[in-house]
């Protein structure tokens, strides 16, 4: 974990101390244990774990067909072997060690430069995993070809083309524009916002920038040849802008080719417009912003509500608005449950899941909750949270759907093995049976017109159609799967409408997903398939509110709202409803479907290992990360020099950290001058664990001290263990031992202690950050330590911090944020603690009040300021974003035996985020002297760096 | 001065003196009757010769250049071979010994095997950021510059020498020749982006272009002599051999065409994009793809003799011998076959990706790889 790493360095440089410069943060937590093995391939060493072994072989074919068809393509080979680390699901994904960061849910693998590591989840779709497998393997292409492009023109071989055509080449190489991409790049063309070429800095690393490249290439390819992409890379070399190297290989000028790819663009989707309608226009929209998704209706007391599962805020939650279609105002939803707060509600996974209720107000939704994901049981009536069911077999859990009695409900899961499958839990006993199990990817289950009988979604197409998405029945009494729909499109979200005469389902049979439905004839589903909606854009998630109208979340102007619409102004429903034909769009399609085509399910291609050497349990081999050293000379400290350097084993499991320099004035005081730190910290596990052992020796400068340099030599070792309780707490203690011997006063005293301390720490952070510091939740560290000299006796002192952080949203981007510290030394020799300055006490000169004990209040309104500057200068333009503003009064105070004063502060400041590394600050205000009794004459000014409190 | 210190500035001059090493090769030459002018040996391309080799090879001598390879090759004249590299230099080393005899530092990329005549080089720089060629015509007995043209377009396929000049194309279409002195004797502008190496036999000069066209320029004036659609993008140089020029495609298409009329006499596909230059002999046609497959035709029906996947990327020539094939793959191998059967009898196994066309030349053989490793092997 990044925050143990910072721990331990700042222990080790600093050595074993309490101090105030602690860190919050949430946790990776190491919920599984996997016990890896290796694959190896031709070309590639995959790492698998536990149940894995089937998605590796498959994802070993895939990989080892990416790399054939690449080297092809690019005319370029990887010569070094290509590690692949799978895993079966997002949840387990999210947990590696291989980046230290945190992973969204919306990140599906990525490959990291330093050891050249693929990292992929598999997720229960095969097809989405091959599409990863080679986005990913392209990038490795890519760099490789790049680099190699570079070398041989000994040109500097750091150069890399911009984020939009890296990403677009990645996405380019490995799919093609499916309909989530088609709906984004229809939406964007036609609701102009559209980013061409000169401008396409501005969505950097959006979703839109993806498929942007990725649609600029198809551009490339359809009007200049597919020969013109790889060659973008092949002539690399030829200029430091990489706009010149498009121009040289296409032959015009970029504004050109720019405006050429937006006219192709205008030519292929305006004509959108003449038969299809934006949602807008077609459909009632029923939220005005966020991403809202997964409506479902419930009358309580009379009135009509729309539960829905929604983004609106910065945390996914579950939200409800009152419905009433003879209101032409949007009501303002009502928060039901947090979301992302806790580790109950870890997420609601937006993209992924719908909810569903029962006829008896019982609402189903999943959550991540921990190790794996949970379903839920709220009551409507009780207002509460009445039944969970959480199975450690089922990692990833999708849409539940309740049985039309609503004893029980039926979702699809991924399990232990990856593999997507169907499920029903009968609540009343927790009894689950498992309808598939095999890696087809089966999901949006529903029940079928009898209780025996279930219709899902599936993969498992095969013949004429194969791996397309279709929906299939499935037979509880004699456990057959039969085809619904055989269609050459994906086909999904199955719905029933109330009399049960239509079967709906969303389709994507013209490449964005719209709704289409087929009649029920005596228990038989048609074989003629029909179009409802013809929206431009997507919709998803459609529930019936009442026999003919339905809510659903569509996209459109880049959010999802919820809309409703009644289906009697689209499209024939049933005999009884009049059909509007005015409103009916021209182009209704109706399919007769050739089931006579559909039978059996495809076989997945699989790279089995051979020989017992192909498959191995994994051995630890470690490389480097990184490494810097360093010499200096100063006239006062002369010369020194050293390096720091940390080694790794290829998982990012086991890490270890090595530190060794020299502070030697004079060649006899060498040997005893050299300061290493040695230490190691593993994170293979739920509870991490670092220990290691140090040198120090040299002059140091210690603010809580004294404001002068004295010689101080110690060594020791020290031991940290940190279990995260969840995603949002942890308990941290460390024990150090360290033999120090002091100078107090050069030449005359010393002080020689051997200190062994130790603490314990309960550290809280569901905190929400905006682009200056964190904007809601709360953070809170409580901490306990005792340090004494053990020999000695010379310094002997306990150690308690209670630092409590809270964050108050009062509108979208503007919050009020509440601190209130208390830092407690007492005994001989305790260590002091300080402040004063932009971080704490504003106004106050940095650092200047120090005291053992120690506290500290603020208060402050955090809110934007000014959304984005943009200065157009002749050659080139300049743009600031996010500054944004604060109003704050600081109160504090320090002191050793006795209390002296309180000190503070009030003023308003601006802040600006620097390319997310660092918070410019600068703020103007008083100071509240003399014991709080006075304000300062004048003001102060200050300019610093660093993060809101 | 200490003693560690003279060691250390010691070391300082010699790195700085080895890092500004001069831009000039010169030598005395002997008139050579049997050199290795430029790639592909003749203006055909044939990439053969007549000589009967082992298949175990060893080490003579290892030198090194600057840069990177193209996909190019050595050329050979007296004793000396002349290697080029994409950091701008042309190199000169002792055939013997491998020792660098001097080389020049030029700015842009040498693309193109260095035409070796009996005092002159000729080679072409492809200039950075500019889309502008500088042809360079080097006195290697004297020690300098005799001409530098400015070629709008670069230069990124191979020259062909003929008797009294030379002839190239460039990569924005333009076609010229130029005589020894460095005077332009025509240019010819076909407008189209071209990455195929031209082929030169009876008067007609034969290439590909990105749009799927051949074309054949007349050699004494550059005029077109036909120009033909025939399907997707050429990035292979072309051979010629008795009157029928070999050429492959993007499409996997190795074609055989008249080199008179351009019409197509056969063509048989190989299943992978095709970047080599078909190498030819008396009898069968060699050519690679990109997916690891090496093939041997019959050059006069195109039927295949034998086919063999390897499993690398051959997108270089290969060198043909009497009774062997000596076949590089980027994939950090050189292969070395049996001509008439294809099987492969050898193996070697390189540290880096085998860019150039094997050369056999006064019983060496010159195997150039990544890094700008350039080794020189005899057979047993």
């Amino acid at each position: 974990m990044k925050r143990i790493i910072l721990i331990s360095l700042l222990l080790l440089l600093c050595k074993i101390s309490f101090a105030q410069l602690y860190f919050f943060g949430r946790n990776k937590v190491q919920y599984e244990h996997f016990d890896w093995r290796v694959l190896k391939t031709e070309h590639f060493d995959i790492y698998y774990y536990n149940e894995t072994e089937e998605i590796a072989e498959i994802g070993g074919y895939y990989a080892e067909d990416a790399y054939n068809d690449y080297k092809v393509k690019l005319n370029c080979i990887v010569t070094h072997r290509i590690p692949l680390i799978f895993y079966n699901t997002h949840i387990h994904f999210q947990q590696t060690n291989t980046t230290p960061g945190f992973i969204p849910e919306g990140v599906g693998g990525f490959f990291e430069f330093i050891k050249g590591r693929v990292v992929i989840p598999s997720m229960g779709s095969l097809s989405d995993f091959r599409h990863v497998i080679r986005h990913e393997l392209a990038h490795v292409f890519m760099t490789n070809k790049i680099y190699r492009v570079l070398s041989d023109h000994r040109l500097p071989s750091d150069e890399y083309p911009p984020l939009w055509f890296v990403e677009g080449f990645a996405e380019y190489m490995s799919t093609k524009i499916d309909a989530q991409a088609e709906m984004v790049l229809r939406d964007a063309v036609i609701n102009n916002y559209f980013v061409q070429l000169n401008n396409i800095s501005s969505i950097y690393g959006t979703f839109l920038m993806y498929k942007e490249g990725q649609c600029f290439l198809e551009f490339v390819e359809e009007k200049y040849g597919s020969e013109k992409v790889p060659l973008l890379l092949e002539n690399f070399w030829m200029d430091n802008n990489f706009n010149k190297v498009i121009e040289h290989t296409l032959g015009k000028k970029i504004e050109e080719i720019d405006s050429e790819w937006l006219f192709y663009l205008k030519r292929k989707y305006y004509p959108l417009l003449q038969d299809k309608a934006p949602l807008e226009h077609a459909a009632k929209k029923i939220t005005d912003f966020g991403f809202n998704f997964s409506p479902v209706k419930y009358n309580i007391d009379g009135k009509d509500y729309i539960y829905f599962i929604a983004n609106r805020d910065g945390y996914s939650s579950l939200y409800r608005m009152e419905y009433n279609p003879a209101n032409n105002e949007m009501p303002d939803p009502e928060l039901v449950l947090r979301g992302e707060k806790t580790e109950e509600f870890e997420s609601f996974h937006l993209f992924q899941s719908s909810i569903d209720i029962s006829s008896g107000g019982l609402l189903a939704f999943v959550t991540k909750s921990g190790p794996t994901d949970a379903i839920h049981f709220y009551s409507l009536i009780q207002k509460k949270i009445v039944y969970r069911y959480q199975n450690h077999e089922l990692i990833s859990i999708s849409s539940p759907k309740f049985s039309p009695d609503g004893d029980k409900i039926t979702f699809s899961a991924v399990d232990q093995k990856g593999f997507s499958d169907i499920f029903i839990l009968n609540t009343a006993n927790d009894s689950l049976i498992r309808l598939t199990n095999d890696y087809y990817n089966d999901q949006d289950p529903i029940f079928g017109l009898n209780e025996n009988q279930i219709l899902f979604s599936s993969d498992r197409t095969a013949g004429l159609y194969e791996k397309i998405h279709n929906l299939f029945s499935y037979d509880l009494t004699t456990h057959k799967i039969s085809y619904v729909t055989y269609l050459n499109c994906n086909n999904s979200s199955p719905l029933f409408s109330p009399d049960k005469k239509h079967l709906f389902f969303l389709s994507e049979k013209d490449k964005v997903s719209n709704l289409w439905s087929l009649d029920i004839n005596d228990g038989n589903f048609s074989t003629e398939v029909r179009q409802v909606t013809n929206f431009i854009t997507s919709s998803f998630n459609p529930f019936f509110i009442d026999s003919t109208k339905i809510v659903f979340s569509g996209f459109e102007n880049f959010s999802f709202n919820l809309y409703t619409l009644d289906l009697k102004d689209t499209t024939r429903l049933a005999d009884s409803v009049t059909y509007v034909s005015s409103n009916r769009p021209s182009n209704v399609n109706l399919f007769k479907m050739n089931m006579e085509l559909s039978s059996g399910s495809w076989k997945a291609e699989k790279l089995i290992a051979a020989t017992q050497e192909q498959n191995l349990k994994y051995e630890k081999e470690y490389t480097l990360d990184y490494a810097q050293s360093q010499i200096s000379t100063d006239p006062v400290f002369g010369t020194r020099g050293g390096a720091l350097f940390s080694l790794s084993d290829l998982l990012g499991d086991d890490n270890y950290f090595f530190l060794i320099y020299n502070t030697a004035d004079v060649q006899s005081e060498f040997l005893k001058s050299f300061n290493i730190a040695i230490q190691r910290i593993n994170l293979s596990e739920r509870a991490n664990y670092g220990y290691g052992v140090f040198h120090f020796s040299g002059r140091r400068y210690d603010i809580r001290e004294s404001d002068e340099y004295f010689f101080e030599r110690s060594f020791g070792g020290f031991f940290l263990l940190n279990f995260p309780l969840s995603k949002f707490q942890r308990i941290e203690t460390d024990v150090s031992i360290a033999n120090s011997d002091k100078e107090v006063i050069a030449g005359l005293l010393e002080r020689k202690a051997l200190l062994l301390s130790n603490s314990i720490s309960f550290v809280h952070d569901n905190s929400l950050w905006g682009p200056s510091g964190p904007l809601d939740g709360e953070r809170i560290r409580l901490l306990l330590g005792y340090t004494g000299d053990i020999k000695f006796s010379n310094v002997n002192y306990f150690t308690a911090i209670a630092d409590l952080r809270y964050y108050y949203r009062i509108a979208l981007s503007t919050s009020i944020a509440l601190r209130s510290a208390i830092f407690y030394n007492e005994g001989k020799e305790a260590r002091r603690y300080f402040m004063g300055g932009s971080w704490d006490l504003r106004g106050w000169p940095r650092w200047s009040i120090r005291g053992e004990k120690m506290w500290l209040s603020s208060v402050e309104l955090r809110f934007p300021l000014i959304d984005e500057i943009q200065i157009r200068f002749p050659f080139f333009g300049l743009g600031f974003f996010g500054i944004r503003g604060a109003a704050f009064f600081d109160a504090g105070g320090a002191w050793d035996t006795d209390y002296t004063s309180t000190l503070g502060s009030l003023g308003f400041g601006f802040r600006f985020n620097l390319f997310n590394v660092l918070v410019l600050r600068y703020d103007i205000g008083k100071k509240i002297e003399n014991d709080f009794s006075r304000l300062q004459k004048g003001l102060f000014y200050q300019f610093f760096f660093g993060w809101d409190f | 001065m200490g003693f560690l210190s003279k060691i250390n500035l010691m070391a300082v001059i010699a790195f700085i003196l080895s890092g500004c090493s001069s831009s000039i090769i010169i030598v005395n030459v002997s008139r050579d009757s049997d050199p290795y002018e430029m790639y592909g040996r003749i203006p055909q391309r044939s990439f053969s010769v007549n000589d009967a080799v082992s298949d175990s090879i060893s080490e003579r001598w290892e030198a090194e250049i600057n840069g990177g390879f193209p996909p190019s090759s050595v050329t050979i004249y007296d004793n000396f071979v002349f290697a080029n590299d994409l950091s701008g230099r042309v190199f000169c080393f002792d055939i013997n010994t491998g020792k660098t005899l001097g080389q020049l530092k030029l700015k842009g990329s040498v693309y193109t095997a260095p035409i070796a005549e009996q005092f002159r080089l000729i080679f072409a720089l492809a200039q950075r950021e500019t889309n502008k060629s500088i042809l360079n015509y080097y006195n290697y007995t004297a020690g300098r510059i005799i001409r530098e043209i400015t070629i709008d377009g670069l230069i990124m396929t191979e020259l062909i020498k003929l008797e009294d000049g030379i002839v190239f194309n460039a990569e924005n279409g333009l076609a010229a020749r130029y005589d020894f002195s460095g005077n332009l004797v025509w240019e010819t502008k076909t407008k189209s982006f071209t990455h195929s190496s031209p082929a030169f036999e009876n008067g007609f000069i034969f290439f590909g272009n990105d749009d799927g066209e051949i074309i054949a320029l007349d050699g004494t004036n550059g005029s077109v002599k036909y120009r033909k659609k025939i399907a997707g993008p050429f990035f292979c140089g072309a051979s010629v051999s008795d009157g029928t020029a070999y050429i492959g495609n993007d499409d996997g298409n190795l074609y055989a065409l008249d080199l008179y009329t351009g019409n197509v006499i056969w063509k048989q596909q190989t299943g992978g994009r095709i970047e080599m230059v078909p190498a030819v002999d008396d009898h069968d046609v060699i050519i690679g793809n990109l997916k690891g497959d090496i093939f041997s035709l019959n050059k006069n029906k195109g039927s295949i003799n034998w086919v063999k996947n390897l499993g690398g990327v051959f997108n270089t020539s290969p060198l043909v011998t009497k009774n062997k094939l000596i076949i590089p793959d980027l994939n950090e191998k050189i292969f070395i076959a049996e001509k008439k059967t294809g099987e492969v009898t050898n193996v070697y196994n390189f540290d880096g990706r085998v860019k150039l066309t094997p050369v056999f030349h006064k019983n060496f053989l010159f195997i150039g790889y990544d890094n700008g490793v350039l080794k020189a092997y005899e057979f047993h």
